[in-house]
């Protein structure tokens, strides 16, 4: 698996659009945030936190695209031939490339999110607001949260990816899923069985990872994130499977 | 035989692409894997590869399916397309990352860039690449991991006439060092150049195993041409010698000339010498490579037609059965 790894990092790291995707995730956070810090008064710890976690949105898409595209610019150049060809065992090539994404994921929230925690705490601080990350309810875990959402939603886009193989297709769902799907979907079904539904759709379910103070009524960070994690890998079970069957 | 490919069937849909295929590829010389546009060559290929899943049958190497090959690279180099490449990333990259996947080194990456002849373009990205220097690269990735067997699909297509010839006097020196070497193409020509040994498809059957030069000369045959202002006598005298031979056929041209199959030209001027008969002309006329290629194909093509509307469904196949694979 160690080689299979690094062969998938070796891809990933290769093409620009690779860094282009992430420079975004940096960017355009740190940007949000500074924006949000410099126009708010008497910024609290835990609020300049959940700013944070809200203006990360951004880097989850992008995150989804660079899963996605991991698997799709496969498809669509038709290099899925060579690499299958090298290694004949596809769901092992499938789960280095879940532990790349996963990875790299994660890594670009933790810069992300500590980049953007930086530069809006200055800000804040230049504007006379006392921030202070001590004392801060569930701080660690809710931290801890974001990392892991952005590893899962990095996932999401690959699990897409699989299924669709085609870049637009993945890039169109990952977009539509939170801000369409799951509220136009969660809200009818809502409306007409039970309103806490829309609740335990995978993305807003799995935002409580994230959230400082989650309800647990009925979502709590633990039954969240399961949802979320149950969700994505579902989805890439069922997207490896397909893989394997598929003809290239 | 080093790969056997035993009645492999595949079928796209209700579209037979491949039907019951056999046929077996030796070590030490090229094979020529011949038959025109959609005649299943990528298919079987693909099939070879584990890339795409036959309905039936399948193919081995040295015993053994490609799926079922721990590290593959060492044992089968392969090239589908020259253009499955990332446009984005360098030559050297594209190699890497297969390298990487058996923890074959940048050294070796470096050395077969640098023996296909693009080491000078190794770091620009592939969409810089000419159409040759991508099938360079091609070549580069199936030599990776020194590979026994060597598959390729067309690796002429797009090539100038340069190109064609690099490629097959890399193919040759490769046979020549015992690896064994299966080719495809639909140009016929560059087969004739390239090959010792035919497998010829169409219509995802095959057509005829054999050497190529038995190829040509048993489709195309080989016809001598033969001038002389007295022609009867000669004629009277090449019946009477070989008239109970049906492989032998004379034709005349005109009043002076005449077309003989079957026998050599040789001993067409030893008949005349001993008549005293005068000859103006005596020329061999291979048939070409295309002719007996066409010949083969529309063969195969005649005896389908017939079967499908055979109602009885019964098959008389006119051609030779495919040598048996040997199971080594």
């Amino acid at each position: 698996m160690g080689r299979l790894v690094a062969s998938e990092w070796l891809k990933l790291r290769t093409l620009r659009s690779t860094w282009v995707i992430i420079a975004l995730a940096v960017v355009g956070p740190v940007l949000l945030g500074a924006l949000f810090a410099a126009n708010t008064d008497d910024m609290t710890g835990s609020e300049l936190f959940q700013m944070t976690a809200a203006v990360s949105i951004i880097a989850f898409i992008l995150l989804g695209v660079l899963g996605a595209i991991s698997i799709t610019a496969e498809f669509g150049h038709n290099t899925i031939k060579p690499t299958f060809a090298a290694t004949p065992r596809r769901l092992r090539v499938v789960t280095a490339k879940a532990l790349v994404i996963a990875g790299s994921s994660a890594t670009v929230q933790v810069v992300a999110g500590a980049i953007a925690i930086g530069t809006a705490t200055a800000i804040a601080q230049g504007r006379g607001s006392t921030i202070s990350f001590g004392g801060i309810d569930n701080l660690v875990p809710a931290a801890a949260g974001l990392v892991l959402f952005a590893a899962l939603l990095g996932l999401l886009g690959l699990g897409f990816g699989l299924l669709l193989k085609s870049t637009p297709g993945a890039v169109a769902l990952l977009i539509l899923w939170p801000f369409m799907i799951e509220s136009v979907l969660g809200g009818i079904l809502g409306a007409a069985i039970d309103e806490r539904i829309p609740q335990w759709a995978p993305f807003t379910a799995g935002s409580t990872l994230f959230d400082l103070n989650p309800s647990g009524d009925p979502v709590g960070r633990l039954s969240g994130g399961l949802v979320l994690v149950g969700f994505v890998t579902a989805l890439l079970i069922t997207g490896s499977l397909l893989t394997a069957r598929r003809d290239t | 035989m080093t790969i056997v490919v035993e009645q492999l069937t595949k079928r796209y849909g209700s579209k037979v692409a491949v039907d019951d295929l056999s046929f077996g590829v030796r070590p030490g010389v090229v094979t020529g894997f011949l038959g025109p546009n959609g005649s299943g060559k990528s298919t079987t290929m693909r099939c070879m590869l584990g890339l795409d899943h036959p309905n039936a049958g399948g193919a081995t190497f040295n015993g053994r399916a490609y799926r079922s090959i721990a590290r593959p690279l060492h044992e089968v180099g392969a090239l589908l397309d020259a253009g499955d490449v990332h446009p984005a990333r360098t030559g050297r990259n594209h190699l890497r990352y297969l390298a990487a996947t058996h923890k074959i080194s940048n050294r070796r990456v470096d050395q077969m860039l640098e023996e296909v002849g693009i080491a000078s373009a190794a770091r620009k990205p592939v969409r810089t690449y000419s159409l040759g220097m991508r099938q360079r690269l091609g070549l580069a990735a199936v030599m990776l991991g020194d590979p026994h067997t060597v598959v390729l699909d067309e690796p002429g297509n797009g090539l100038d006439p340069e190109g064609i010839r690099w490629v097959r006097d890399y193919l040759g020196s490769l046979a020549h060092q015992g690896r064994t070497i299966l080719v495809s193409s639909h140009l016929l020509a560059e087969m004739a150049l390239m090959a010792t040994d035919l497998v010829v498809i169409g219509q995802g059957r095959l057509v005829e195993v054999a050497n190529v030069t038995d190829f040509v000369a048993h489709h195309g045959g080989t016809r001598v041409r033969v001038a002389s202002p007295q022609i009867e006598r000669l004629r009277a005298a090449l019946v009477a010698d070989h008239g109970d031979n049906t492989a032998i056929g004379i034709e005349a041209v005109d009043a002076t000339t005449i077309n003989v199959t079957g026998i050599e030209a040789a001993r067409i001027g030893e008949t005349a010498a001993a008549l005293g008969v005068v000859l103006h002309a005596l020329s061999d006329e291979t048939g070409s490579l295309e002719d007996s290629f066409l010949h083969a194909t529309a063969h195969r093509q005649e005896y389908r037609t017939q079967t499908m509307g055979d109602a009885a469904g019964v098959r008389t196949d006119p051609l030779e059965p495919p040598t048996s694979p040997d199971h080594s």
